[in-house]
């Protein structure tokens, strides 16, 4: 399928898959890589800041808040999703903010779904991708796994081609329909997706999350307090401290044994966290099973 | 009325209950399959997952991560007109124009879906430095393995603070201290890679006139070579190793996966 393309130089490092990437530049000071921004950025790896076709020196998240990720893509989408899209490329595009580095991620899907030979089935496909694009569902997307959700002309185009998959259910086929607000009987039906149905792992998984999620502003507000009394030891010193007529006294010593407490509190948290979101993912089949 | 065996009822009872079962979907579930690149899956998997939570009938969703190359290929199914080898594909490559003409071709109307807009961005790990700005000038001289080392003035030039971390001269020359620069790339064809190769590239025709006649004249040949292949041809992820051309002699006969 690819004719033959010039080969990497020989000394670079080959990683397998986003985490392999992830593992090569974490384990060797002084590597460079690359990766999907939001697997790199949750890693907590160092962004580099690389510069756009304005100009601008900026990483991907100074473009995502100034919505440089996927902005100019009505420039460049064919009329609807029927059409060609070979052409298209988010790469380099215009604009300050414009993340030169864009990936437009699709779906395909064949207009004739008549290949799944159950109604009920090909109804569920359609109400999969109608899922894909309600934000109830997709907002996670952009706001932990770092993408940018379609809007305006590309939400359109997707918004028009699933309302033609929907017409070819047919005007009796079944249909899917999603319950967001309680409804007495309908909401109880078999092709019901209820936001206010949930299953044990769902409402563990969603737990362990908000759990994360406090465990890490714990840890922020630790780590600030560490900076804050670090500063204020250093103040207290003036520039001499720990210059040759420096006195280290009780007091220093208490403030520095205060910062390394509250130093291994933060870690400990950490840890604690980490192993009780194990814990509890691991106790989910077992529950399930019993 | 003809009255079945003993032996034969309990049988056919169970299969015609499994049946039954299988078609209100109560054995298997209800499943939609994917298949595609692996940059969305948390997302879908969120997305499966709560769908599955959130129904009354067993629904099972699965998405494989394997690639746009692939997921396309599976979508595509060797152009069969009547079904793809999966429910849906995902990936960050549109068929190409003849792929699209081909379906047209058979009367077969295929639908690309604006998912998500993705970033790709280049990570580091060198020591001590929260901030480093690269252009893509230079950032394809490190990957070209051109500049092997943190400390080169072209790099320190956009980053001062790089210097601190070397001995330099008043002159911003190294007075020895130095970090190799390891350059990480994927082992297999992924769209990542494609990504940053045809930006690297298309900029590096700008900036190689500073480099001098030779260098630009190998960047003209690689970069012609290149466009070609990007437009014309999908990244294979059966083929390892496809990315930044080596503009410079190979020094050992082919890389290594």
């Amino acid at each position: 399928m690819v004719g033959p393309l010039p080969d990497w130089p020989v000394d670079t490092e080959a990683c397998r898959g986003t985490l392999g990437m992830n593992e090569c530049i974490e384990q060797r000071a002084g590597t460079i890589g690359y990766n999907e921004a939001g697997i790199g950025v949750f890693a907590e790896l160092q962004e580099i800041s690389i510069q756009n076709k304005y100009g601008r020196l900026l990483n991907s998240q100074i473009a995502a808040a100034n919505g440089g990720i996927g902005a100019k893509e009505s420039d460049i989408l064919p009329k609807d999703a029927t059409g060609d899209f070979s052409s298209v490329s988010l790469l380099d595009q215009d604009g300050e903010y414009t993340w030169p580095i864009t990936l437009l991620t699709y779906i395909y899907v064949r207009n004739d779904l008549s290949f799944k030979t159950d109604p009920v089935e090909r109804a569920l496909l359609v109400a999969f991708l109608k899922a894909l694009f309600d934000p109830s569902f997709v907002s996670r997307c952009e706001t932990e796994y770092g993408f940018a959700l379609p809007a305006g002309a590309s939400l359109d185009l997707s918004t028009k081609a699933i309302q033609l998959l929907d017409e070819g259910l047919g005007e009796n086929g079944p249909r899917w329909t999603f319950e967001n607000k309680a409804e007495s009987i309908v909401g109880a039906g078999d092709y019901v997706i209820s936001e206010n149905r949930h299953n044990f792992p769902s409402v563990e998984r969603d737990a362990n999350l908000q759990h994360v999620e406090e465990l890490r502003s714990v840890v922020a507000s630790l780590e600030a307090m560490v900076v804050n009394l670090t500063a204020e030891v250093m103040d207290s010193q003036g520039s001499s401290f720990g210059g040759d007529d420096a006195e280290f006294t009780v007091e220093y010593e208490a403030m520095l044994l205060a910062s390394l407490i509250i130093g291994t509190m933060s870690l400990v948290l950490v840890l604690s966290g980490l192993a009780l979101y194990a814990v509890r993912s691991n106790q989910v089949p077992e529950e399930k099973e019993k | 009325m003809k009255i079945l065996k003993p032996s034969l009822s309990p049988m056919i009872g169970l299969l015609l209950t499994v049946a039954l079962a299988n078609r209100n979907g109560l054995v298997e579930g209800l499943a939609i399959h994917g298949s595609g690149t692996s940059n969305p899956a948390r997302c879908y998997g969120y997305v499966m997952e709560t769908m599955q939570a959130r129904s009354k009938l067993p629904l099972r969703f699965t998405y494989r991560s394997v690639g746009s190359s692939i997921g396309l290929e599976e979508f595509i199914n060797e152009g069969n007109p009547t079904r793809s080898a999966l429910d849906f594909g995902s990936g960050e490559i549109p068929l190409s124009h003849e792929e699209w003409t081909d379906f047209q071709k058979k009367n077969v109307t295929v639908l690309h879906l604006p998912a998500l807009f993705g970033a790709v961005s280049f990570f580091h790990s060198v020591p001590d430095t929260p901030n480093l700005n690269l252009t893509s000038c230079l950032l394809a001289r490190i990957f070209m393995r051109d500049i092997t080392d943190w400390a080169h003035p072209d790099i320190r030039e956009i980053n001062p603070d790089l210097s601190k971390l070397f001995d330099v001269d008043e002159n911003f020359d190294s007075l020895g201290a130095s970090l190799r620069i390891r350059v990480a790339r994927r082992e297999e064809g992924s769209s990542n890679t494609n990504a940053i190769t045809q930006v690297c590239i298309r900029n590096l025709f700008d900036c190689s006139f500073s480099y001098g006649f030779l260098f630009h004249s190998i960047i003209m040949s690689n970069f012609l070579l290149i466009s070609f292949s990007s437009t014309s041809k999908r990244y294979d992820p059966a083929v390892p190793s496809q990315g930044l051309p080596s503009i410079f002699p190979r020094r050992n006969g082919g890389t290594t996966s």
